[in-house]
């Protein structure tokens, strides 16, 4: 059977209601309960591409 | 819409960039999720960012953009790669104390052959194997070594954030070998949180959401998806493709912080997407406590 990428079916799997394609106030870091101060962050592939749409 | 979203979202973390036939070994981010999470962290204020990748180009163009936007925060980096384990072990080592690591490495050498699909019987095995060098292993490694650290014995609290994909949960032709080692880090996860509940490192995977990339555009057919704007492909890469991108990438960069936070504590060990409402996941939170296999790669109930 033919694979159409339309057919791939809905997920969620949770109930959630609320689903957001942007990001929100709720999780900006810039009022965020997670206190950076003196943290490190350790990210594999956390590069930038040198390419004029990012 | 939702199709749409979904799609792209598979996309996002599931193809290597640029797009190109020739079989390789990956270690970087498709579509700049990497970098989104990185910048999200400058921006919450972190000290310091270790980034590994293994071309220097793209080290350097993150470590310029990140030190001129967020002079307070020292970026090192590293070009290694997440397959590389005594130099990833040389490195955590050498860093010394970390309070967030975010796995985000993804090796997709089963894609060799280009865009169309492909029967799972006709994948090469020493490709399959490269995909769970890096994306299982390489991601078992990291956490082992930096578990290992002394920070991570009294310190805390800590995060180790998986950048997993919807793909772990789905059957998606040709994708055999990365929906299955997305799966199988999503457990690994889940391992480490359960271990040790009450430890002042939690674990997470989380599918990054719905990022309509270039790439993603490239690769699917212009009638083949109803993009989420109501454009053909075609159009929507005229129009729309880089803001939306731009503001979506946003999301699993800023959730990312949302989960190294205190508030996201009781997801430990669990799989979430950045698209649930953060609210309403806080108010299942007994539910959560009360039952091992939701948010894991479980049988339904």
């Amino acid at each position: 059977m033919a694979f159409n990428f339309k057919d791939i079916p809905q997920v969620r799997p949770a109930e959630i209601k609320t689903y957001h394609s942007v990001t929100y106030d709720r999780v900006s870091p810039s009022n965020s309960t997670f206190d950076a101060k003196g943290k490190t962050l350790f990210i594999t592939a956390g590069g930038k591409f040198p390419l004029a749409v990012q | 819409m939702q199709r749409a979203r979904l799609f792209s979202s598979l996309l996002a973390v599931s193809f290597p960039w640029p797009c190109n036939k020739a079989p390789r070994l990956t270690n970087y981010s498709a579509t700049g999720i990497g970098y989104a999470i990185s910048e999200s962290f400058a921006k919450a204020g972190v000290a310091r960012i270790i980034i590994i990748q293994r071309r220097e180009s793209v080290l350097a163009e993150a470590k310029a953009s990140l030190e001129k936007a967020y002079p307070n925060t020292k970026v090192e980096t590293y070009a290694a790669s997440q397959s590389d384990f005594p130099r990833m072990t040389e490195i955590i080592q050498s860093v010394g104390e970390i309070d967030v690591l975010i796995p985000c490495a993804t090796n997709t050498s089963s894609f060799e052959g280009g865009t169309a699909v492909h029967p799972t019987k006709t994948i090469k095995t020493e490709n399959i194997a490269a995909d769970y060098t890096v994306n299982v292993i390489g991601l078992f490694h990291l956490i082992r070594e930096f578990l290992a650290l002394p920070s991570t014995a009294s310190g805390g609290p800590k995060s180790v954030i998986h950048v997993s994909s919807c793909a772990a949960q789905l059957y998606i032709p040709g994708m055999a070998a990365y929906c299955s080692t997305k799966s199988a880090a999503n457990q690994i996860i889940t391992n480490f949180g359960f271990d040790e509940p009450e430890g002042n490192v939690k674990f997470y995977s989380y599918h990054p959401g719905s990022i309509a990339t270039p790439l993603a555009t490239e690769y699917v057919p212009a009638d083949g998806v109803t993009w989420e704007d109501g454009e053909s492909s075609v159009q929507y890469i005229a129009v729309s493709r880089i803001l939306l991108m731009k503001s979506t990438v946003k999301l699993s960069g800023d959730f990312a912080v949302w989960l190294a936070s205190p508030e996201a504590v009781f997801l430990n060990g669990r799989y979430v997407w950045a698209a649930w409402d953060v609210d309403e996941m806080i108010a299942m939170k007994e539910k959560v406590a009360g039952d091992s296999s939701l948010l894991t790669m479980s049988l339904v109930k």
